[in-house]
């Protein structure tokens, strides 16, 4: 019976990471329609990526919204669904472990997950 | 034009990286830089997107050959996201020309580490962390066999992570390499979990500084998309050409290769 459960947890973690495949998939579509538009509609070079000048992302969220910059939505999009992939998988880990009554094993996923939620913070001008 | 030679250019670094068992990091910050021209600190933010790209893209297949250590992994993950914030914190307080000297600095020591000969020296017994985790495991032998490894020296692999995690958020790199080392070197694991596990890990190391990159407007998507999409392409394509070429020849090239870059981080740092 013992032998069972790390059996099934291992197969359910690899569905978790089929899951994340497709994750990757949908992020590579909306950044590849992205990236399209944008052929379509500007010439701009990597040149004006020289120097830095970073703008947070909520600005540059509202201006596109405002300049109808489809093109930026949906590559931003993409990104926001890969970067958040890696966060989701440490989530549904630690859901298993503590189906699997895996105390120390869920507290450390639960840990790393409040890290990478509360990393975003760090990013944000407070 | 540029976005369509930075994808080829991606392209190129995911198929090298695959064929070598780099990361994306190693090939894409400096391509970026030196080649592109674009500002270190998108580079890095582009570069950690694109590791978690293929991290993601490729857990199932670690996990499917049951060679990925998920107990391990989750245990050593603590360790990198703690030092990937830290790295994040230090890498904003920091001039630009450092992060291209401590970059060359990672290039020498991956040169060396990539000449250096992995030794097997597993581990015979269970470090007491291991034990009350439960982290020692199985593996499957060339007979599908199960074979038993035990899981030593816990707490130095873990502090090992912390500095992995800070190199990651640092250089914008998966840290594979140091993961690898750890693995092999203080916990004694099998030579193939190692590896299996630590490129099951980088996804959340790099995601540990990329979410506040990506809040912080580093993540261009102009730059990042590209590159994210043409290192998964070459990946895949290196996956399959590593049975027709040969990777220790490529290698040779590579690491004088990774010197001669090195040596150019360093000296557009130098230069400031």
């Amino acid at each position: 019976m013992k032998n069972q459960r790390p059996q099934s947890m291992a197969n359910l973690e690899l569905r978790i990471s089929y899951f994340l495949r497709y994750g990757v998939f949908l992020s590579a579509f909306f950044l590849g329609l992205g990236w399209l538009l944008r052929l379509t509609t500007s010439n701009e070079t990597l040149d004006h990526f020289q120097v830095y000048d970073p703008q947070p992302l909520q600005d540059m969220i509202e201006k596109s919204f405002i300049s109808q910059d489809y093109s930026m939505l949906s590559a931003t999009l993409g990104l926001a669904i890969l970067i958040y992939l890696p966060t989701i998988r440490v989530f549904l880990t630690a859901y298993l472990f503590l189906r699997n009554r895996d105390w120390y094993l869920a507290a450390m996923a639960i840990f790393v997950f409040a890290v990478l939620i509360l990393s975003v913070l760090l990013g944000i001008d407070l | 034009m540029d976005e369509f030679l930075l994808l080829l250019a991606s392209i190129f670094a995911g198929f090298l990286g695959s064929l070598l068992g780099l990361g994306g990091g190693v090939v894409v910050v400096p391509a970026l830089t030196l080649l592109f021209g674009v500002n270190i600190r998108y580079a890095i933010a582009a570069s950690l997107i694109s590791v978690v790209a293929t991290s993601s893209g490729a857990a199932a297949s670690y996990l499917k050959d049951h060679l990925t250590n998920l107990r391990v992994a989750v245990f050593l993950e603590t360790g990198t996201v703690v030092g990937a914030v830290i790295g994040f914190g230090i890498a904003s307080y920091i001039e630009a020309q450092w992060l291209y000297i401590l970059f060359a600095f990672f290039l020498f020591s991956s040169a060396v580490l990539m000449l250096k000969k992995r030794e097997e020296s597993n581990a015979v017994v269970n470090h007491p962390w291991s034990s009350t985790l439960k982290l020692n495991s199985t593996y499957p032998g060339p007979k599908g066999e199960a074979i038993a490894y035990q899981v030593a020296g816990a707490p130095l692999a873990l502090l090992a992570m912390l500095a992995a995690g800070v190199l990651s958020a640092l250089l914008g790199i998966g840290s594979g390499i140091f993961k690898v080392l750890a693995m092999d070197g203080a916990m004694k694991l099998p030579i193939k979990v190692s590896s299996a596990t630590s490129n099951f890990m980088i996804g959340v190391t790099a995601a540990g500084s990329a979410l506040a990159y990506f809040l912080r407007g580093d993540v261009r998507p102009e730059i990042a998309a590209p590159v994210a999409v043409g290192i998964i392409l070459g990946s895949f394509l290196g996956a399959k050409a590593m049975n027709k070429i040969s990777a220790q020849k490529i290698r040779k090239v590579f690491v004088i290769v990774i010197l001669l870059v090195a040596s150019q981080m360093l000296w557009k740092g130098l230069k400031g």
